[in-house]
């Protein structure tokens, strides 16, 4: 197998930065949708694996995992272009914290293939830039394509019970709920057990 | 601007309401003041809201005395003098309405765009009487400029341009303050800003499909089809009349106001690190009162949510 350096086109001792740039470019370059109507994107999509290969290849002997095989994991496999080892890969960018990466692979994803994973992961993206009404859109997209989903359901849970916290300040310190009289009782009853705790007394009768 | 701000007046003390409706007295005669007579008919809740939010911020008291007016003729009406921050409410609202009808003039058709070349002439002379606020001026028509740019370019995005418009609106809430006051009051305003935007967007939404305007919410829901996006739901008016219209439906609705409130938790992150305790006692109730219970009754009064 070739050097991954050399097919990604950088210096050994390039940033992380620069192999980034260089793999966002060739993959860019070599997208299987730029080809799709001349009739060559098996030779691209062959070239993108080899290009996700290095890239993934780096990333491992940087982490400091040396590894023997070049991995699958690519964003853009062969066989049908885009299987579930995309979002595989869009997930371990999001975990990595590249965010603008995982959104490059989530939008160059065709309109055919855009299943509920396609949905959730761009909601979480959006979310990540606290683009929250988007977000809710395409996890609501996600929730209603795949139900069964525990993940999809718990993500949607989560913006719902951020959203319940709105207001609490004010409702709970002046109108609503407030203090009420078995409330007091309550707070009397656990501030003296905590004082006789400590050898002292609140309520003399208890 | 549209009125999307007000309190919940059911659950207002009395005193608080009996303020409120002097400080938007206060405000309409200050208008006439400041800006001309003309302005007065401009005159919206939202603006009343800044002026009780930025009169919280600054500390400054109303006092408040009773006059009788062009509208209410007969019986005088308790409104708050006029103060700086009356005269800043005022600016700020001519220069936003100018740039706006500016701003649809060049951009709507049909019957808007008409009404918005007869209005100009006497937006442009209110509009100059608006003095000493030419920077504020300028970075709303910037902000103004923007959003129509992603208008046209039709973003399928409801956070994109709702930014946008948050910024505009921040702007107006922080301009000539200082330190952290500034950067709470630009906080607020850029997420009432952005509310504001959300709800017209869904006030609009049916009217919008129908006529085909540009709106983010149809445009982000284009994946569905636009016949199935609409119920015909009853609506209520703010006089409390029932009108029969065609809305959001139910699911759509209800995860645009999830994310509204979602949302509204930056605004009340920014309330909570202000320090209400040394402003006028009503002022604090009343921002307190539009933000926490009156933005999410008015969004589910548009979204013909039940309450």
């Amino acid at each position: 197998m070739k050097d991954p350096y050399t097919i990604l086109g950088v210096a050994r001792d390039a940033s992380d930065e620069d192999i980034k740039k260089a793999y966002r470019t060739l993959a860019r370059k070599y997208h299987p949708d730029n080809y799709a109507d001349s009739g060559l994107a098996d030779l691209a999509e062959e070239k993108m694996k080899e290009i996700n290969e290095a890239y993934d290849a780096i990333q491992k002997m940087r982490a400091g995992t040396s590894s023997d095989s070049y991995g699958a994991g690519g964003a853009y496999n062969a066989g049908s272009a885009h299987t579930s080892g995309d979002f595989a890969r869009v997930r371990q960018l999001f975990n990595m914290g590249h965010f603008s990466d995982a959104e490059l692979i989530l939008n160059a994803t065709p309109q055919s293939e855009r299943g509920a994973e396609w949905n959730f992961l761009k909601g979480c993206v959006l979310l990540q830039r606290g683009y929250l009404y988007d977000a809710q859109k395409y996890i609501d997209t996600a929730c209603y394509l795949d139900p069964s989903n525990q993940e999809y359901a718990a993500a949607k849970q989560r913006l719902r019970s951020q959203a319940s916290g709105y207001g609490s300040p004010y409702t709970t310190t002046q109108y609503g709920s407030g203090c009420s009289g078995s409330d007091l009782c309550t707070s009397l009853i656990c501030a003296d057990c905590l004082c006789e705790c400590c050898g002292g007394d609140l309520i003399r009768c208890c | 601007m549209f009125g999307y701000i007000r309190p919940l007046v059911p659950q207002m003390l009395v005193c608080e309401n009996e303020l409120y409706r002097a400080i938007y007295c206060g405000l309409c005669r200050a208008m006439g003041k400041h800006t001309g007579c003309a302005s007065r008919f401009t005159l919206s809740y939202d603006f009343v809201f800044l002026c009780a939010f930025r009169s919280a911020v600054e500390r400054v008291s109303f006092t408040v005395e009773k006059h009788r007016c062009p509208v209410h003729p007969f019986k005088a009406r308790a409104m708050a003098n006029d103060n700086p921050v009356f005269t800043y409410a005022a600016g700020a609202a001519a220069i936003l309405n100018a740039a706006k009808l500016a701003d649809d003039a060049a951009d709507e058709s049909g019957r808007k765009r008409a009404a918005a070349r007869l209005l100009s002439p006497a937006a442009k002379s209110i509009r100059k009487r608006a003095a000493g606020l030419d920077m504020l001026a300028e970075s709303v028509q910037t902000r103004l400029t923007e959003l129509s740019a992603l208008e046209s370019d039709g973003c399928a995005s409801l956070d994109e341009p709702a930014r946008v418009f948050g910024d505009l609106l921040g702007n107006i809430f922080a301009h000539g303050l200082t330190g952290n006051e500034e950067r709470l009051s630009r906080t607020v305003g850029a997420a009432v800003g952005r509310f504001i935007y959300v709800a017209d967007a869904a006030d609009d939404a049916a009217e919008d499909a129908k006529s085909g305007t540009y709106n983010p919410i149809l445009r982000l829901y284009a994946d569905l089809d636009p016949a199935s996006l609409f119920e015909t739901k009853t609506v209520m008016d703010h006089t409390g009349r029932a009108h029969t219209k065609p809305r959001l439906r139910t699911d759509i609705a209800e995860s645009i106001y999830t994310a509204a409130l979602g949302d509204l938790i930056r605004l009340q992150n920014a309330l909570e690190l202000i320090d209400f305790s040394r402003c006028q006692k009503e002022t604090a109730g009343i921002v307190k009162n539009t933000a926490y219970l009156g933005l999410p009754s008015e969004l589910r009064r548009v979204l013909a949510l039940p309450d």
